[in-house]
C-alpha cells in the first residue's frame, strides 16, 4: 500500500483537500497534525490539480512516505507500493 | 557567584540579531548601497589598529541600522588583498550563506521590490513554504534577502522538523556517510511518523 503523511499546515492543505475529493484515495487524520493519504494501488498526484508552486511541489513528501517513488517530474508524481516493506 | 550559580540565576536565551558581519573590499560602494539603495542609517564605525591575533590588520568596522536593534556590519581590512573567491558569487552554494531581513507584511515586501528596481537592481522574488522573499546582490556580491513570514510556526511544525532531522541523522549513522537520496529521507520519515503516532509499522 502506497501512502504519504501530510502535515496539516496551510501550504500543504491543497493536497489534503484534493485527496478528499478522490474516490481512489483514503484520507485519515492520524494525530500530531498529520493526515495519512493512501491508495490501494499507485498514489498519483498532478501539480496543476494541487495548484502547488515549485517550492511546495518539490517538498510535497516532506511529511514522509510509505512506498517507492516511481516518477517525480515537474507535473506528475507516482508512488508505488513497496512489496518489501510493511505498510 | 560561581559560574554554576550564575547559570541558574539567568537563563542563556537569545533575543534576536545584534549584527551580521562580512568583509568588504568595496568601501564606498558598500556605504552607498546600504545608505542610498537600502536607505539605512550608518550608526557606528570604529577605526582601529590591528590587535588580538598575530598579524591582524588595521581595520574599519562599521554598522548600518537594520531595525529592531539589529545592524548590518562590515569589516574593511587595510593592506589585505581580497582572496580569490572559491566559486562564482551567483552559484547556489555561495548564495546559501546569507542573511534574510524581516518585514511584517507582503505590502512591505513589495515596497522593497519596487525600491530595488527603482535603483536599477535585478530583483528575484520567490514564494517559499513559510516565507516570501525578494533578493538582490549588494556591491560585494553578497546575497541580500528581504523576507515576509506568511504564518507563525507552531508545535506541529517543531514536531515535524524533529522527525525530519531524526530521519536524516539515522541514515547517516547507519551508513556512516552523508545522505545521498531524498527518497531515503522521506521513506525513513514515514516510518518515524508511524512510530511517533503509535501505529505499528
Amino acid at each position: 500500500m502506497a501512502a504519504i503523511f501530510v502535515l496539516d499546515v496551510p501550504e500543504f492543505r491543497n493536497i489534503i483537500d484534493h485527496a478528499q475529493t478522490r474516490d481512489d484515495l483514503r484520507v485519515t487524520p492520524v494525530g500530531r497534525g498529520y493526515y495519512r493519504i493512501e491508495a490501494d494501488g499507485d498514489l498519483r498526484f498532478n501539480r496543476r490539480e494541487l495548484q502547488f508552486n515549485p517550492a511546495i511541489w518539490y517538498s510535497v513528501f516532506s511529511g514522509g512516505l510509505k512506498g517507492r517513488i516511481a516518477e517525480f517530474g515537474r507535473t506528475d508524481v507516482v508512488i508505488t507500493d513497496d512489496p518489501g516493506a510493511a505498510s | 557567584m560561581t559560574d554554576q550559580g550564575r547559570d541558574q540565576a539567568v537563563a542563556a536565551t537569545l533575543k534576536g540579531v545584534h549584527h551580521s558581519a562580512r568583509p568588504t573590499w568595496k568601501l564606498k560602494e558598500t556605504v552607498d548601497f546600504y545608505t542610498k539603495v537600502m536607505g539605512l542609517e550608518l550608526i557606528h564605525a570604529i577605526a582601529a589598529r590591528g590587535w588580538g591575533d598575530d598579524g591582524h590588520p588595521d581595520f574599519i568596522h562599521f554598522f548600518f541600522d537594520s531595525g529592531q536593534g539589529s545592524t548590518i556590519a562590515f569589516f574593511y581590512y587595510l593592506n589585505t588583498p581580497q582572496p580569490e573567491p572559491a566559486m562564482a558569487t551567483d552559484h547556489w552554494l555561495y548564495r546559501s550563506v546569507h542573511t534574510a531581513w524581516r518585514v511584517d507584511t507582503r505590502e512591505e515586501l513589495l515596497a522593497w521590490h519596487e525600491r530595488f528596481e527603482a535603483h536599477g537592481l535585478e530583483v528575484m522574488q520567490i514564494r517559499h513554504e513559510l516565507i516570501e522573499s525578494v533578493y538582490v546582490y549588494d556591491p560585494n556580491g553578497y546575497f541580500v534577502e528581504v523576507t515576509w513570514q506568511v504564518r507563525g510556526m507552531g508545535d506541529h511544525d517543531a514536531g515535524d522538523a524533529a522527525l525530519t532531522l531524526a530521519a536524516a541523522i539515522a541514515i547517516e549513522e547507519e551508513t556512516g556517510a552523508r545522505v545521498t537520496s531524498m527518497e531515503d529521507i522521506w521513506r525513513r520519515k514515514g516510518d518515524l511518523v508511524e512510530t511517533h503516532l503509535g501505529k505499528a509499522a
